[in-house]
């Protein structure tokens, strides 16, 4: 028969030569374009990882750049640095350092913690040496002019700008040490400090050295020599080292630069290790929810794939062709999450104050970022492609069900053993490593979560039963939502799973803040037991009226009672005394029941003495003679952080029971008002009020620890805030992944629906349906992600607080803890809306 | 009325040369599922399909016709009994063989379902070549789309063709690797019966003009009578055959099978 049409040799010239492997890429590049809609939600789940990585990135390096600018910038206009070793006073080092040959210029680096107190706010700075010769100088003056005098210094740009001083303010600064005088100063310009302050510490000023001098009470010492020259800085360095001797270690500007940076990567190595394990995490759950997605990207196409079994695709054939979509949108995916990340990165340095002088782009790591992203979509894509390698030709000629496939019984009994084995060396691990510190804690606490994952198929199951015991009420909706998530076991669990990983490090964070932050709390109020004093450095705060014997407030007292956010005020009696030794005392009353216990006297027959008395060590249980005037008390010691709370001046402060006050001094005058701030957020509002009712009277004075209470708790929460709307991104991509496996069971039941349609069942009952299928897989994962999170976090706290584990609160945010369960299963709902619709068609 | 004793002979080992058959099926059994609720499918089923011609398959619902031909194309597995195309025994290959032989030598039509939604008709047309990766030969795909009717089709995609056009891009692709065996599952049972019966022309002329080896499921009689042969299915066996058939002889020979 002749068959002239169809001979299989090819005519010259027009046989097209095909590349074997390009069919599975153009059949994968086909696919991709003709439903874009399908692929939106694994695209949006690689890119958000792949964002959030490059986000961590971003923040890091653009935050690491500030402060490395902040650190090196006083040797920006150095050639040499002389690190004083003490042994000879700064001015005959720096007489030394100036005789050497080609030196120009050699200033002393001093600074000294300073608070400052202002007509409307108050603070504290790092006050600077502005070094004398201005070669030396590395701020810019942005506004004003320079100090010339000991009352006047400039303030960074920055601190100005955050505290809401200018150009003019006049400030009262007092120094570290303690019973300081005041020092009245005017800020006379503003400079711009290179990098930026991190958030909650210091701003930075400069003055003259005689205003750190009299701040300070005395020279302040250097802790460094600027040194400028000319010639090489390598061989000025070794004439100055010639010239300095044994007085103190030489480098150049450059080699001390760097060492300054080596200690800033240790410095921010946490941060950088805790970023790190939440792209960690991220990344985890986005490869669970693209692999979970992935399954229903095939399963949607099952027939399609059997058919080009049919026509001669071979397995491998298949498998190439979704692991070219894989790498595809992988790394389209990546390309885009990594470019919106990186400036999300920057972003959030801005808004968290840490940008410095502009976004830092880390090449390599952004393109590797990129590279993994669509290395974890192919490796996520993986599995999903063995199981289309699978789907037999003939599944071409039958309807779209996926049969669901029980794993043999090895692999299900494997699972929870692994799973059991984890946990019994993860769960000691990360309880008893408070000793041992935190990365013992965070490889137990990773095992414990890790078994917890792999335990997830043998857990969610029954849980699902259990919420479906609830979902019963929801009638014959409820019933087949329950029944229809029974069905595929392993692809619920999965879901759940990806759900519970998110939440889990969510709940894991806030519990682990709020135990820090209750824990914290104890270990604060121990070393600074009252959050706000007035007193007049030992003189009667009101003369005309001698104190209650009650300390119920009256004149001063009663005013600070008045300011919203007070409570617990208490009036002080005090006298002037002795103790045996002879030395000057301030010896304040305290009624037996009121006041902060860590410093009340337990008995009548106890004194609280500070830690230091008289210049020596106290200790507890010692008899020791106070005496007013010729009246005398034999009283036990209790050593208590009571100088926190003292009476300020030259005189320190001891308690005693306010009776024995009486006794030693019927006439005692209130000498000190003591105050609780219950909510650190009032601490700024109630200083503010209290610096305006003390007003020009600057012999009264206001203390107490609030301010740094309020700090400490401010950076603690911006950090959780932070840390969290970060892992909400990986909720939100485990929520993706609900969507989808919502969707997949729409797709395996259209016909079903159908019937449940044609029998009746009315457009809203199946949205309901599946939007309680929907929650209670949620609910379900969510569930264990808030047991896992709670006991992880527990554990993950008491190891990072390590030595005060005595103090250790667990503390349990729970209106946190239901706002993240309501928020998983309101997301759920939301999720199956889209699918909902798309079935009830 | 014939007698519905089997004409085929069972053949042996085939003699040296290429066989006159192009397909050939020996005591085929099927079985679907164990025990008690076991069904037999194919219940020993003999036959051989010459070279060049064109058979129809036929009998009443259930009665395995579908299964007969999955099994002869190397889509399903026989429970026992032997199939061969050509000078190859399938039940003997491993998968990736099996695929190489549905690629190379085999082509399907089905009732519905035939195409790729992605890609368009020339693109479906060539899938085959292109998963073996080789050449094309651009005047022999020419002629065929032409004789099928489809040049001013060839850049639409599935969705944007009618069902004829479908079915018509689907004897296209079965014919493009110039296969063996054409095997073809109700081509025309998802058609009107205009554009079922004009597809059957095509697909006839294609064949008598390139020779082709054509094995045809159906239900319609008249269908049927575009055969060369009929071979009509009862309960997994061959229940009878007839060679030119009319719609009259095929009916007569459907009618004591309605039970
Ligand atoms: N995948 C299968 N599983 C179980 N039984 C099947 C399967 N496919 C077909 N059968 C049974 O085998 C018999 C023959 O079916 P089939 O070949 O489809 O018949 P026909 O195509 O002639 O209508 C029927 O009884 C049918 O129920
Ligand atoms: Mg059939």
């Amino acid at each position: 028969m002749s068959a002239p049409a169809l001979t299989p040799a090819p005519t010259a010239g027009t046989a097209v030569p095909a590349r074997p492997h390009a069919t599975p890429a153009r059949l994968a590049a086909a696919w991709l374009r003709s439903a874009p809609g399908r692929w939106v939600a694994v695209t949006l789940a690689i890119a958000l990882g792949a964002g959030f990585v490059a986000a961590t990135l971003t923040f890091s390096a653009t935050f690491r750049a500030a402060l490395a600018a902040g650190l090196t910038a006083p040797y920006r206009h150095a050639d040499v640095v002389v690190t004083p070793s003490g042994d000879v006073p700064d001015g005959a080092l720096l007489t030394r350092i100036r005789q050497a040959a080609g030196v120009t210029a050699a200033e002393p680096l001093a600074d000294v913690p300073v608070r400052w107190v202002g007509d409307r706010a108050h603070g504290t700075v790092e006050l600077t040496a502005l070094p004398a010769d201005p070669a030396l100088r590395w701020t810019e003056l942005g506004a004003g002019g320079w100090p010339a005098t000991a009352d006047q210094l400039v303030l960074s740009t920055a601190e100005a700008r955050r505290s809401g001083l200018a150009v003019g303010s006049r400030l009262t600064l007092t120094g570290p040490a303690v019973g300081g005088g005041q020092v009245p100063a005017t800020v006379v310009g503003l400079v711009d400090v290179p990098g930026s302050a991190t958030p909650g510490a210091d701003g930075d000023a400069f003055g003259t050295p005689e205003l750190l001098a009299r701040v300070h009470q005395g020279p302040v010492t250097a802790s460094a020599v600027l040194v400028r020259g000319s010639g090489d800085p390598g061989e000025l360095a070794a004439r100055v080292r010639d010239a300095v001797g044994g007085a103190g270690t030489v480098s150049t500007a450059a080699e001390e630069s760097a060492r300054a940076l080596h200690r800033l990567e240790d410095r921010t190595l946490a941060l950088t290790t805790v970023l790190s394990g939440f792209a960690a995490v991220a990344v985890l759950v986005s490869g669970m929810v693209i692999a979970t997605t992935w399954t229903i990207l095939v399963a949607q196409r099952r027939r399609q794939i059997a058919l080009l079994r049919c026509v001669g695709a071979s397995a491998e054939q298949v498998r190439r062709q979704v692991l070219a979509e894989a790498a595809v949108l992988g790394s389209v995916g990546a390309l885009l999450g990594t470019a919106a990340g990186a400036g999300t990165g920057y972003l959030a340095a801005v808004l968290t104050g840490l940008a410095g002088d502009g976004p830092v782009l880390e090449p390599l790591p952004l393109a590797a970022t990129v590279a993994g992203g669509a290395l974890v979509t192919v490796a996520a894509a993986w599995l999903p492609a063995a199981g289309a390698m699978r789907i037999p030709p003939l599944a071409a000629l039958r309807p779209a069900d996926t049969p669901s496939a029980t794993p043999p019984a090895t692999r299900r009994l494997l699972r929870p053993v692994v799973a059991t084995l984890l946990l019994a060396a993860g769960v000691p691990l990360a309880d008893g490593a408070r000793g041992d510190g935190l990365p013992v804690a965070l490889a137990g606490g990773a095992a414990a979560a890790v078994a917890v994952l792999l335990l997830a198929p043998t857990v969610v199951p029954p849980l699902l039963r259990v919420v479906g015991v609830l979902c019963r009420g929801l009638g014959v909706p409820g019933r087949l939502a329950v029944h229809n998530l029974g069905r595929n076991p392993g692809r619920s669990s999965t879901t759940a799973a990806a759900l519970m990983v998110g939440v889990g490090v969510i709940v894991t964070l806030q519990v682990g803040a709020a135990t820090a932050e209750a824990s914290l709390g104890g270990a604060l109020s121990a070393h600074f037991p009252v959050d706000l004093t007035v007193d007049a450095g030992g003189d009667p705060l009101d003369r005309d009226r001698p104190a209650g014997a009650d300390g119920a407030p009256g004149g001063l007292a009663a005013a600070v009672a008045e300011v919203p956010g007070t409570a617990d005020v208490l009036e002080l009696a005090g006298a002037r005394g002795t103790v045996t030794g002879g030395a000057t005392v301030t010896v304040l009353g305290l009624p037996a029941d009121r006041g902060p216990a860590t410093v009340r006297p337990r008995s009548p027959g106890e004194v609280v003495v500070p830690r230091w008395l008289d210049g020596q060590e106290a200790t507890d249980g010692r008899r020791i003679t106070v005496q007013v005037g010729d009246r005398r008390a034999e009283l036990t010691t209790r050593v208590a952080p009571i100088d926190a709370a003292g009476v300020s001046g030259a005189a320190d402060t001891v308690v005693v029971d306010v009776a024995v006050l009486r006794r030693l001094a019927p006439a005692a005058l209130p000498l000190a008002v003591w105050a609780s701030v219950p909510d650190a957020g009032d601490a700024e509002a109630v200083t503010a009020r209290l610096t305006e009712l003390l007003g020009a009277d600057t012999a009264r004075q206001l203390g107490g620890s609030v301010t740094e209470r309020a700090q400490l708790q401010h950076v603690l929460g911006q950090l959780v805030t932070f840390a969290t709307a970060l892992l909400a991104v990986a909720v939100l991509i485990a929520l993706v992944g609900v969507g989808n496996t919502v969707s997949l069971s729409v797709l395996e039941r259209t016909r079903e629906t159908a019937l449940l349609r044609a029998l009746g069942m009315q457009r809203g009952q199946v949205r309901r349906m599946l939007a309680v299928e929907a929650a209670a897989l949620s609910v379900a994962g969510a569930l264990v992600g808030v047991l896992a999170g709670l006991g992880l976090g527990w554990a993950g706290a008491a190891a990072a607080l390590g030595a005060s584990q005595d103090g250790l609160v667990l503390s349990v945010p729970w209106w946190q803890l239901a706002a993240v369960l309501a928020a998983a299963a309101a997301a759920a709902v939301l999720s199956s809306v889209l699918p909902g619709a798309a079935l009830a068609e | 009325m014939r007698s519905p004793t089997p004409v085929a002979q069972p053949t042996g080992p085939s003699p040296s040369g290429p066989s006159a058959d192009a397909c050939v099926a020996v005591d085929v059994v099927k079985t679907y599922g164990t025990g008690p609720t076991a069904v037999r499918a194919l219940d020993g089923v003999t036959a051989r399909f010459r070279r060049g011609r064109f058979t129809a398959i036929m009998g009443p619902s259930g009665s395995g016709k579908s299964t007969l031909l999955h099994c002869l194309a190397g889509l399903d597995t026989v429970t026992s009994g032997r199939v061969r195309i050509g000078d190859t025994d399938i039940t003997a290959l491993d998968d990736r063989r099996l695929t190489r032989l549905r690629r190379d030598r085999v082509g399907f039509v089905f009732q519905s379902f035939n195409l790729l939604p992605p890609l368009t008709a020339e693109q479906n047309i060539l899938l085959p070549l292109d998963l073996a990766g080789r050449a094309r030969d651009r005047a022999a795909f020419d002629q065929l789309v032409d004789r099928l009717g489809l040049t001013d089709r060839l850049r639409h995609r599935p969705a944007e063709l009618s069902g004829g056009q479908q079915q018509r891009v689907a004897v296209a692709r079965a014919l493009i690797t110039r296969p063996d065996v054409v095997f073809a599952d109700e081509p025309t049972g998802a058609l009107d019966i205009r554009t079922g019966r004009a597809l059957l022309s095509h697909l006839r002329s294609v064949v008598r003009e390139t020779g082709q080896t054509v094995v045809m499921v159906t239900h319609d009689p008249v269908a049927a009578s575009f055969a060369d042969r009929v071979l009509v299915l009862a309960d997994g066996r061959v229940a009878d055959e007839l060679d030119d058939p009319t719609p009259g002889t095929v009916l007569a020979a459907l009618r004591p099978l309605d039970r």
